[in-house]
């Protein structure tokens, strides 16, 4: 009953007009993310940091989230059209999305998206109604020594499960750390990596960093690219026929509905998120499917499997940032920083002192959902249209964005230096295949896990010994010795050019986040 | 890549020095950090060395960029854009850079000047609504370094 009231009290807060806006404005921005190659949902979130300085937290969060679930849309429809992803979590998608298309089928293989991100969505989200309150109640018995321990476990997981080198992530989670510690120890109060200027003492602005490795860099990916491409466009295609047919209906229930289950799961674990449980959930199908060599030549299933997953993961990722406090992917971390810009910390509290964002996020997703989901059907021609629009266009106005927000933090032009530097060095750091999500996730989450780890140490006296005694911290650390000994063997195992990623080759799906 | 572990190397070594004089309380974290990204920098050293001496022709790739004197231009105007901009201002500093950016995506003399313009002004107007303050120029806002 309590719940009940609960979920009401969330949808009272999302009927507001102004978070309704906010809300719809979120999953449009996120659809259009979704949709152009290169933007995705770190990147848009990134460049409105600014802009939710000045909003209420639960309108921000609202808006960031809709971002986040909508660009998981809007990244299936270029995937089918065109065969390149606009997001990395959409790269299943278009093996056999594209497929369909090229024998006209688009319209169904669109539709099929809308409908099983819809369903999976929607599926994500009564999940996280249910878990994430319990959770919280688990979670506040957690000690610093728990944190510790998770926030390492989070972080190594993140880099050991990323696409690219897993010696290059850690490399980064470690200097993603690394930043996090300039400015003044808030233990000792002694000036650390400030090179003695003033400007440091204050740390490196999360926002203004952020806004280099994801804006400023990115420019200079698509410049790397060249001016010519942008008016790519499929021949010609009929979307009359949105509508699957009955028959694929039928096919398609099951690959959702596993698909669902399977990326929730996913999407709640370390390292886990929306690309994985794609990538997941499409090698089940096949496995399962009794005509397994039809997946890859345009099988429905395929398409409905991928898109479940990655919906219901972005649900799943919402759970451990809702009640502990700890976003697990950079998507979920860049809404963590939009929160603490306003002081408010997530973690088991959050449900009993700010109950309007705990349960205004979680029922604003239910109606995000279904707003995409009217979004996308009839209106997805008039997205597929903004391919049409060079993307050198999207230079100038991604750097003035980024310049203006850097501005509006401090109003310090040192800020804008620090922009531009950060998205210089992204740009080098990305051509040499170095990924950034987890270098920020680092970022974000650094200090919390170096005032946990200090706080652990007082309390037990010094002794490392705290971090493995204490039985959540040592099934933590036992569950990240399954995950490490399991991708090791995975790839020993595994001949190497069997992976799915060499079959397609998104435009650039390294910084578009999970 | 290689100048990317030549940077590691570089700030591990800060970190390491910094970690062992100051006391054990600030110093500690940055230590270990520290000391992780070194060992994380010798293995990528190693590897690529090992992958090298093996002789495969691709497997170590040198990044090439299709389009490295667009990307470099791109960055001086950036670079010498967070120079001007104390100095001009963000009217006009901004103006400049943004047609850079134009020129390079291949748009003509005329329409970069207007749309930079155009870009440039109305942030201006926005942010005098918004009250963001931006830096006008010659006044050397808060460069107290």
């Amino acid at each position: 009953v309590s719940l009940l009231d609960n979920i009401a009290f969330g949808f009272s807060i999302v009927f507001q007009p102004a978070n309704l806006l906010f809300a719809f404005l979120g999953v449009l921005i996120g659809t259009i993310a979704g949709v152009l190659p290169g933007i995705g949902a770190a990147a848009s979130i990134a460049l409105l940091l600014p802009i939710t300085f000045g909003m209420d937290p639960t309108v921000a969060i609202i808006m960031v989230a809709g971002v986040y679930y909508g660009s998981m849309y809007g990244g299936s429809t270029t995937s089918v059209l065109i065969n390149v992803p606009g997001e990395a979590a959409s790269v299943v998608t278009a093996l056999d999305g594209y497929q369909m298309a090229r024998k006209g089928r688009a319209g169904a293989a669109l539709g099929m998206c809308a409908f099983a991100s819809f369903i999976a969505g929607t599926i994500g989200v009564v999940f996280l109604t249910f878990l994430a309150p319990a959770l919280s109640k688990v979670a506040l018995s957690f000690g610093p020594a728990e944190y510790t321990v998770l926030l390492a476990v989070g972080l190594v997981c993140a880099s050991v499960l990323a696409t690219g080198s897993r010696v290059k992530s850690l490399v980064m989670v470690a200097t993603g750390l690394l930043l996090g510690v300039v400015g003044i120890d808030p233990i000792t109060g002694n000036q650390r990596f400030t090179f003695g200027t003033i400007y440091l003492l204050d740390g490196l602005n999360l926002v203004v960093l952020v806004m280099g490795f994801f804006g400023i860099s990115q420019v200079l990916m698509m410049i790397d690219e060249g001016a010519g491409k942008g008016g790519i466009f499929p021949a010609s295609m009929r979307l009359r026929e949105l509508l699957p047919t009955r028959e694929e209906w039928r096919a398609s229930v099951g690959p959702v509905t596993r698909g669902s289950f399977l990326g929730f799961l996913l999407g709640l674990l370390p390292g886990g998120g929306a690309v994985m449980a794609s990538f997941m959930a499409y090698a089940v199908e096949k496995k399962i499917s009794r005509h397994p060599e039809r997946f890859g030549t345009g099988a429905i299933e395929g398409v409905a499997s991928s898109e479940g997953a990655n919906n219901a993961a972005t649900a799943g990722a919402m759970v451990p940032l809702l009640t502990l406090g700890i976003p697990f992917n950079v998507v979920t971390g860049l809404m963590l920083a939009a929160l603490m810009i306003h002081g408010i910390r997530p973690g088991p509290l959050l449900v009993t002192n700010h109950p309007e964002i705990f349960w205004g996020v979680i029922a604003s997703m239910y109606v995000g959902n279904l707003m995409l989901l009217i979004l996308n059907l009839p209106l997805v021609g008039v997205f597929v249209q903004l391919l049409k629009v060079p993307h050198r266009l999207m230079w100038p106005l991604i750097v003035l964005i980024t310049v203006v927000g850097s501005f509006s933090v401090n109003s310090n032009s040192w800020d804008v230096f620090v922009l531009i530097a950060s998205g210089l060095a992204g740009y080098i750091l990305r051509k040499a295949d170095f990924e950034l999500a987890p270098l920020v996730l680092a970022l974000i989450l650094g200090p919390q896990l170096e005032t946990s780890f200090r706080q652990a140490l007082v309390i037990s006296d010094g002794s490392l010994a705290t971090f493995v005694i204490r039985p959540i911290a040592a099934g933590m650390l036992g569950f990240l010795a399954v995950v490490v000994l399991g991708v090791a063997a995975w790839r020993l195992w595994r001949p190497p050019s069997a992976s799915p990623t060499s079959v397609t080759a998104p435009r650039d799906p390294k910084v578009s986040g999970q | 890549m290689f100048l990317g572990v030549g940077l590691w190397a570089c700030w591990a070594a800060v970190a390491m020095s910094l970690g062992s004089l100051q006391s054990p309380g600030p110093g500690l974290y940055p230590l270990i950090l520290g000391v992780a990204i070194a060992v994380l920098g010798a293995v990528l050293v190693g590897a690529s060395v090992l992958s090298q001496g093996a002789g495969g022709e691709d497997t170590v790739s040198t990044p090439r960029s299709a389009h490295a004197r667009a990307v470099a231009a791109a960055s001086v105007a950036l670079v010498a854009y967070t120079a001007l901009l104390p100095v001009l201002g963000f009217g006009p500093a901004t103006f400049i850079l943004l047609v850079v950016l134009l020129r390079l995506g291949k748009m003509g003399w005329g329409a970069a000047a207007l749309v930079s313009l155009i870009l440039a002004a109305g942030t201006l107007f926005a942010a005098s609504l918004l009250n963001i303050p931006l830096p006008v120029g010659v006044m050397f806002p808060q460069t107290d370094v």
